[in-house]
């Protein structure tokens, strides 16, 4: 049935109206990927209006396109301008726009651009084959492992503080009390929303991100003057992108590891995609023979985030398709898709339509190998962004955002939010505290405390007591304990 | 035309945008009837700006009934075997939505023993998963979230039981509510409010103020859409059954039940559902 299957999969694969709708796909993918705050889900949202007159097979390519690149598209603008195009894209910063200051923007590109090839081809491809695996693994998790999945994330707090450690937990907490602000789903409760109804869903996750970030990065360019990349740093052409290029094979293990790490949230419904992507850099950087670097500009810190970012997207496909239930915010677009096209996510997908579901899978597949073979020629001339004078930059890049913030929800609230959040950004970055380990504890912590709420109703105060939740404890505490431990280990046997 | 999806707080945003809007035809709300017309009405939510009894209502349709379905990952098979369990979990998303309430009264009026409402689930997506895990054993949602969470294996079929004050055509064999007890004056009164809350409908509407040549020709549009055979086609993919569109005289007459909810009844469901919510409790 399965050979059957791949053969109907490749027989679909030879018409060549869907290879041009998939390039649509990606280009479209890209373009809004480059827009500070529009990303993958707005060209989703506003692409489904447009695939209720299609038919599937011109409608599926397009999606699965946007769903695949439009990462890519962000991890461009986060590696040359510091911003990020998405959510996403965030942890790419912490390394990528380093080493673009350096001049070495062009390196950091081919490496965010081959770890996304490699993290979205690989994965799709073993994605069926670990059906057997992977449903049972979704299907045994409950709410109440879901609070020690989260806790691992917001662990990695602990990575992500470079320098004063009191600070990057301060940078935390203030992330948690912004996460609070909204209706708890629990009690219906509202928190800080002084009656206004803007507030009820909580910050929109694009402001935080552009105003911790964005804007932030383009304050202190104006203030600096010139241009991002450091005066005096030469900025070299293709040689450059390929030998970032060069880097991930260089590092195949952080590679495959991360793109492990991002398929397994990808994967796990619920759990915030954005949490492997901070996993994948605090593998990286504790991984690394040279830690310290982290921050400076070192390229591991690009590869990580990045192989992870494209991986988790096979994995929230394929319980998108197989249990119906999206393992992230563009599979839940995938999901409306394929219910508006008459498609019923589930069981029948790997049975009656299982042709179907490999034909998207190595679509997917293939709309990274596209992004790339487009990007890639080009990333030499994008790298030179580096040396526009900020006086033409920054304004530029300033109005994109607060542009991109607004297509976002079409609320102007969310422009005033974004002024805050900006002033917060610039005080962040001038005080040294964290906006990495805010940002993350802003994200996971509304996800924690609302499946600690349900772990709680449903398995009451000993909630915690089952196996799987046990290992995961104990992952925690390795976590925590490893490096102490190490230190002490070592200091026992070289004395 | 322009779309504008215009999301926050759980579509008020857009609902109290479109009451202040010009009224002069050119901006109208698509939404969910319960949702925003009915629901934070009758929970007094304090960030409602418009008059439910002046907003010039055009239209609804898809009008999904609610059900309660018994997860696929225990061995209950009906209500009565329900009846005879002990601490059953219902899957809810917040106190006040509809499934809450009419969880908390199946649970109250059927005697169930030591029930509890697992609310907090974000989304019908994450209840559909927590009902096939077996992390809780039922819930109610309208038919439309029961349809997926039926093909992707997480419920049972038929639903035990449908919520409103008529039969639905899609489950002409599944019991109402009301018919599966005698119920007395006071519980009558609770059903009657969770029947209000139970429309699911898509709903058409504009400001308070449009002219009445133009309501009038909106009006009769929309039902006339709504008898396009293309038009059904498509909504079919959303809904299979076709039932025929709400006329804005209907959504007035109901909305005038939504204004007459006492609120000493609100206050007596508040303290029902919160008797099952542990995490309230």
């Amino acid at each position: 049935m399965v050979l059957e299957a791949f053969a109907q999969a490749l027989g679909n694969l030879t018409s060549i109206s869907i290879w041009v709708w998939l390039l649509l796909g990606v280009i479209w993918g890209l373009v809004f990927g480059l827009v500070p705050g529009i990303g993958g889900v707005t060209a989703m949202a506003i692409f489904l209006g447009v695939a209720l007159f299609l038919e599937p097979m011109q409608a599926l390519p397009v999606l699965v396109a946007l769903m695949a690149v439009s990462a890519t598209g962000g991890s461009i603008t986060a590696v040359l301008l510091g911003i990020p195009g998405d959510n996403v894209n965030v942890v790419t910063i912490f390394d990528g726009f380093p080493m673009t200051k350096k001049g070495e923007g062009g390196r950091a590109l081919g490496a965010a651009l081959t770890a996304s090839v490699l993290g979205g081809v690989g994965p799709a491809f073993f994605t069926l084959g670990m059906v057997i695996v992977v449903l049972p693994f979704v299907m045994a998790l409950t709410s109440m492992d879901m609070v020690f999945i989260i806790l691992i994330g917001l662990s990695f707090v602990v990575m992500m503080s470079k320098g004063s450690m009191i600070k990057g937990l301060i940078s935390a907490g203030v992330g948690l009390l912004l996460a609070t602000i909204g209706l708890a789903f629990s009690t219906g409760e509202p928190r800080f929303t002084f009656g206004n109804p803007y507030l009820y869903d909580g910050i929109h996750i694009i402001v935080v991100a552009m105003g911790l970030f964005a804007i932030p990065v383009m304050v202190e360019l104006a203030m600096k003057g010139g241009t991002i990349a450091e005066a005096g740093t030469p900025i070299k052409g293709m040689h450059d992108v390929w030998m970032g290029a060069k880097d991930v094979f260089h590092n195949w293990k952080l590679w495959l590891r991360s793109s492990l790490i991002g398929y397994v949230f990808g994967v796990m419904p619920g759990v915030g995609v954005t949490g492997a992507l901070f996993i994948s850099y605090g593998y990286a950087k504790a991984s690394s023979k040279h830690p310290e670097l982290f921050g400076t500009g070192v390229v591991e810190g690009v590869i990580g985030p990045e192989s992870a970012n494209n991986a988790k997207e096979s994995g929230a496909l394929l319980t998108t398709l197989a249990l119906g239930v999206p393992g992230s915010v563009t599979g839940a677009m995938m999901l409306a898709a394929l219910i508006i096209l008459g498609f019923a996510p589930g069981p029948s997908m790997l049975t009656e339509h299982l042709d179907l579901s490999l034909t998207l899978l190595i679509l997917l597949a293939a709309a990274n190998v596209i992004a790339v073979m487009i990007c890639y020629p080009l990333a030499p001339r994008m790298a030179g962004i580096a040396r526009i004078p900020s006086r033409l930059l920054v304004p530029l890049v300033v109005g994109m955002v607060f542009v991109g913030v607004y297509v976002s929800q079409g609320l102007i609230q969310d422009v005033i939010a974004l002024l805050i959040f900006s002033a917060l950004g610039v005080a962040v970055r001038h005080f040294g505290y964290n906006a990495g380990a805010l940002i993350l504890a802003f994200i996971l912590g509304r996800l924690f405390e609302d499946y600690l709420m349900i772990g709680l109703q449903v398995g009451g105060p000993l909630f915690f007591l089952r196996p799987i939740s046990l290992f995961l404890i104990l992952i925690i505490i390795t976590i925590f304990a490893y490096g102490p431990l190490k230190r002490v280990l070592k200091r026992r046997f070289l004395t | 035309m322009i779309v504008k999806n215009m999301p926050g707080g759980g579509t008020l945003v857009a609902g109290n945008f479109v009451y202040s809007s010009e009224p002069d035809g050119l901006t109208i709300i698509h939404t969910n009837f319960g949702a925003t017309f009915i629901s934070p009405v009758i929970f007094e939510d304090p960030a409602v700006e418009f008059d439910i009894l002046k907003v010039n209502y055009i239209g609804s349709m898809l009008a999904p009934p609610n059900v309660m379905a018994i997860g696929s990952a225990n061995d209950y098979m009906n209500l009565e075997d329900l009846k005879k369990a002990k601490g059953l979990k219902f899957a809810a998303v917040q106190p006040a939505a509809m499934g809450t309430i009419a969880a908390a009264l199946v649970s109250e009026f059927f005697g169930f023993e030591d029930t509890k409402i697992i609310s907090g689930y974000a989304g019908s997506s994450a209840q559909h998963l927590a009902l096939g895990r077996g992390e809780t054993d039922a819930f109610v949602t309208p038919a439309s979230s029961y349809n997926i969470a039926l093909s992707k294996g997480f419920v049972k079929s038929p639903p035990v039981m449908v919520f409103g004050t008529e039969r639905s055509p899609y489950f002409p064999d599944v019991p109402l509510f009301s018919e599966l007890l005698d119920l007395t004056p006071e519980q009558q009164a609770l059903v009657d409010i969770t029947n209000v809350l139970s429309y699911a409908d898509m709903i058409e509407a504009g400001p308070p103020g449009i002219p009445e040549d133009r309501l009038k020709f909106m009006r009769e549009k929309f039902l006339e859409i709504n008898a396009l055979p293309a038009f059904q086609r498509i909504t079919k993919n959303i809904w299979p059954v076709w039932v025929e569109p709400k006329t804005a005289e209907e959504i007035e007459a109901i909305q005038k039940m939504t204004a007459s909810v006492a609120p000493e009844e609100v206050a007596k469901l508040k303290e029902l559902t919160e008797k099952y919510i542990s995490i309230i409790k």
